[in-house]
């Protein structure tokens, strides 16, 4: 059974998606326990696997052979099937995937009381969740373009949801409609590299790229449409749209997809294309982009008047920041402080999926209860809804980067490795932390300080079954604060590892480099 | 970590902690009389003896602690606590005189810049949890300065790290590296007119981060009626009175830590308990005139800034000032690597 | 576990920090319990200062799009630009995509 967990982890979500409309027949509490069940036993799948790669190495799973360790079975010479490799890198986006999913199918099933087609609904999560978990798991090229589909189209179904307002709707077909071309501009890329190399496996191509016309401009594609899926300026305006639109639930989800597409980003830059092909202004580019998004990020926030769109811009510098960690890498190479500031990136994932997370989850806790989501009517909240409050003073100072939180060590990492780069972006970094605190406290005043309303009475906590998923992911963050030694020997640095080690990953499946 | 260390080091961070709490509201509560005393004398009238915070300190803890009806009472009681905490915590990662900062392999200058961040983030939210819509302006005109200052603050801090790193000195964040490796001592002539112009610009930036006149908007006596802290009173104003004083101090030993590490021991030759307590009157002869320089003077000498004029200037100005330091020093890093001097 | 980060250039330990901090609080507030606790509610005491005759504090008190006005004053102009981009026209997005992949284009040929 431990062979075929990259199968199940894909293959379970799949079928509690297809089944779910047949056990909604039954009965709406059935429903919910069964979706629970599926996504408790997803997550379990989930940490098994990244086990099984902390200790054995790249694991590998060809679907169809006789055997799933085996490549080239039945004497071909080239692997052509399907193949899914796990590293360091895939692992650990397994868990950050696997930590919003949980939270967010745990938030929704009490949150959703009334509505109407919730097996749709949660039929398209679970679609959802293959999707990511798929294009994390993969390594093969037309894999990725069709789980990034996958989760484009469920994800734009589900944020566009609720009906009862329009801009739910307008949200939801804009990320239909930039995920899709940029998916399209992603498969075109991979039609050049099939066309020039006749492979499609990552490690096949990662062995085979060399410095052509043609492969610059594949990477050239490739990188728009993954820049465009994370969030990046100035392509970042679906963003805020989709992330403040949709529902909390949905929005936990959609934040896994947007850090899938940053996953997609690493592989590509690090392990299929950067060992061969030499651009040289690429890295200053990418940095100089990560500033961009850094400072529309965290400027546009002041101006939002509406709770979630101030959230989502913030998490548009968010992804900035691992940007700017990425870029730093790709300019200094994986060593020295090019290390640190990767280590600082992929750390400043698992954190920014985490405050994400809680700051969208206290947001749909405030719907819940007030059904309001403009911070002009909302005020004096505290009182009321004292747990609510204190998360979200939690998630404030995670967000904004003070110790002792999670976000102050990854934040660290990345300002004291992208210093020795060039002062300027350290302190362009520093400076986006204060204004994000900034942001934050206004936020914090604006709903939950301030004299109380007299139409906003009988607002209190959400149920106890919405506020256990607060606290997991508060508990986490203060985890991970006091203890990043830990989570950065266990998780991150297998990840950073396995990208140093491109030679690795296409010698687990040629075998012999 | 072997256990032996890790058991002085959490001795040190307990017995340290409390050591200098004392000292530092002692000395700090001393440095604001002497501030006043010689705003006093400036303004040419007699001003309050000098021990008169430590009697206003008193005094503060005999008045009732008054909590506002449309308070958020665990808030507004929480936050002068924490300010003050935080404040003495900071000077945990300092160094005074010749010693080595308590916790130096703990904890380095970006962690300070973040500590000092803390004390004014809880006068915000005790400001913003008064109910009171005097506090709510006051408090988001604090935010406000906070996040105007930070920005020259960054320029001046990370330069001269960087131009640290690039001298080629190992952990440049480090309080103890920097405290051994002066940046006068390892810079050319363009990098010292550089660390000029940065030290005049956190020296403006130091009245804003004390929220001293030309920028306290947000305590605007006049304006708004005491602004944030109008509706504190009692043992949570006194702390936050002694947070504000352990602050300046703070502040002030930072920009000694980084721009004037000398001590006079080294210069004359003197080793031993003696050489301490020298290089510690020395340090609170420096602690003198940084707080003259940067909080008395220019208190004394100019009125109030609005707080629009006051972003720009953070903003325009004294971000323009920063950067021709931060340009100076780079051009100083390619001098000495071709070798002109 | 216990390990400090060491991030190259400088130092981190969260759990010294966090021991450190509990003895501070710890200490401030032995020091706040040497004031007076409580206050006789007696009056107007623990009324909000105001001025005027204000029946209702939610009207008088500062709303969301209020706070931080002198930040956004000066940036005014930044922020008018800023507001052109973001349109929430579709056909925008799309011009902006094309726009990088277009840049990147013609930074690599030329």
């Amino acid at each position: 059974m431990i062979q075929h967990l990259p199968a199940l982890i894909i293959a379970l979500p799949l079928l509690t998606a297809f089944l779910m409309p047949l056990i909604g027949r039954i009965s709406p509490t059935f429903r919910k326990l069964f979706a629970f069940i599926m996504i408790f036993l997803v997550a379990i799948i989930g940490i098994l696997l990244v086990h099984e790669v902390h200790s054995k190495g790249i694991i590998l799973y060809t679907f169809g052979a006789p055997q799933p360790g085996e490549t080239t079975p039945s004497s071909l010479k080239i692997p052509v099937r399907i193949i899914f490799e796990i590293d360091g890198l895939g692992a650990f986006m397994v868990i950050v995937s696997i930590i919003l999913a949980f939270t967010a199918m745990f938030y929704a099933l009490p949150y959703f009381k009334e509505e109407r087609g919730l097996d749709r609904f949660y039929a398209l999560l679970f679609l959802l969740l293959a999707g990511i978990l798929g294009m994390e798991l993969t390594g093969d090229m037309f894999n990725f373009f069709v789980f990034l589909e996958i989760a484009s189209i469920s994800a734009s179904a589900l944020i566009a949801f609720c009906i009862d307002r329009s801009e739910t709707l307008e949200a939801g077909i804009k990320y239909l409609a930039i995920s899709s071309i940029g998916a399209l501009f992603f498969l075109l890329s991979v039609g050049l590299l099939y066309g020039e190399y006749d492979a499609l496996n990552m490690a096949m191509l990662a062995k085979s790229i060399s410095n052509t016309f043609i492969d610059k401009m594949a990477l050239i594609l490739i990188l728009g449409a993954l820049l465009m899926k994370a969030g990046i300026a100035p392509m970042h305006m679906w963003l805020p749209d989709a992330y403040a639109e949709a529902s909390p639930p949905v929005t936990l989800c959609v934040i896994a997809a947007t850090q899938a597409s940053m996953y997609g980003l690493l592989r590509m830059i690090f392990t299929i294309f950067h060992p061969s092909i030499d651009i040289a202004f690429l890295p200053a580019l990418i940095i100089a982009l990560s500033l961009i998004t850094i400072g529309i990020g965290a400027t546009m926030t002041l101006i939002q008047n509406r709770l979630t769109r101030a959230i989502a811009f913030a998490g548009v510098a968010e992804m900035g920041y691992i940007l700017l960690g990425v870029g730093t890498a790709m300019y200094a190479g994986i060593k020295g402080y090019g290390e640190v500031a990767l280590e600082g990136a992929i750390f400043h994932v698992l954190n920014d999926a985490i405050d994400m997370g809680l700051l969208f989850l206290v947001a749909g806790s405030v719907y819940l209860a007030t059904r309001e989501l403009d911070m002009n009517n909302l005020g004096g909240l505290a009182r009321r809804m004292r747990f609510t409050a204190i998360t979200f003073l939690i998630a404030l100072l995670a967000s904004s980067g003070m110790p002792p939180m999670n976000g102050f060590a990854s934040k660290l990492l990345i300002y004291e490795s992208t210093y020795a780069l060039n002062p300027i972006l350290s302190i362009i970094a520093i400076l986006a932390s204060i204004l994000m605190l900034a942001i934050f406290v206004r936020i914090f005043y604006s709903v939950f300080l301030g004299p109380e309303l007299p139409n906003l009475r009988d607002a209190r906590d959400p149920p106890v079954l919405m506020l256990i998923p607060m606290l997991i992911l508060s508990i986490l963050i203060i985890f991970l604060g006091i203890f990043p030694s830990y989570a950065i020997d266990k998780l991150v640095d297998p990840a950073v590892r396995s990208l140093i080690d491109a030679k690795g990953y296409v010698s687990a499946v040629i075998g012999g480099g | 970590m072997e256990v032996t260390e890790l058991i002085s080091l959490i001795t040190r961070s307990i017995l340290g902690t409390i050591v200098l709490a004392l000292v530092s509201i002692i000395l700090g509560l001393f440095y604001k009389g002497v501030d006043r005393k010689i705003a006093a004398h400036m303004q040419a009238r007699v001003g309050p003896p000098i021990r008169q915070p430590f009697r206003d300190v008193i005094k503060l803890f005999t008045k009732e602690n008054i909590v506002p009806d449309d308070a958020i009472p665990w808030l507004f009681n929480l936050s002068p606590v924490i300010a003050l905490s935080a404040s003495i915590i900071m000077m945990l990662y300092l160094p005074v005189g010749d010693i080595k900062p308590m916790l130096s392999t703990e904890g380095d200058l970006i962690l300070i810049l973040y500590l000092l961040l803390i004390p004014s983030l809880c006068l915000v939210i005790g400001g913003f949890s008064s109910g009171s819509p005097f506090a709510t302006v006051g408090a988001q005109r604090e935010m406000v300065l906070m996040m105007s200052y930070e920005f020259p603050l960054a320029i001046a801090v990370i330069s001269v790290v960087w131009r640290l790193r690039e001298a080629g000195i190992d952990v440049p964040f480090s309080l103890s590296s920097i405290m051994e490796n002066p940046i006068w001592n390892n810079v050319g002539i363009l990098g010292i007119i550089g660390c000029i112009i940065l030290l005049i610009a956190l020296v403006i930036v130091t009245p804003g981060e004390l929220s001293k006149v030309p920028f306290d908007a947000p305590e605007a006596e006049t304006e708004i009626a005491g602004g944030l802290l109008v509706e504190y009173s009692g043992r949570n104003l006194a702390l936050f009175y002694l947070a504000d004083a352990v602050k300046t101090l703070a502040m002030a030993t930072l920009i000694i830590a980084i721009f004037f590490p000398y001590n006079l021991s080294s210069l004359l030759s003197i080793s031993g308990y003696p050489a301490y307590a020298l290089d510690f009157l020395f340090y609170l002869f420096k602690l003198f005139l940084v707080i003259l320089l940067s909080v008395t003077l220019i208190r004394v000498a100019v009125a109030r800034l609005k707080i629009d004029q006051l972003v720009s200037t953070y903003w325009i100005s004294v971000v323009l000032l920063s950067l021709i330091g931060l340009v100076l020093l780079m051009f100083d890093r390619l001098a000495c690597l071709k070798g002109w001097y | 576990m216990l390990e400090r980060i060491f991030t190259g250039s400088g130092f981190w330990n969260p759990l010294i920090w966090l021991i450190a901090f509990v003895v501070s609080i710890l200490i401030v507030l032995i020091l706040r319990s040497l004031g007076r606790p409580g206050f006789k509610r007696e009056g107007d005491k623990t009324k909000p200062f105001l001025c005027g005759n204000i029946k209702d504090i939610e009207t008088i008190s500062p709303r969301s799009e209020n706070l931080y006005w002198g930040f956004r004053e000066s940036l005014k102009g930044y922020y008018k630009v800023m507001e052109r981009f973001h349109s929430g026209d579709i056909r925008d997005y799309i011009f902006w995509f094309i726009f990088v992949i277009v840049l990147l284009f013609l930074m690599e040929v030329l």
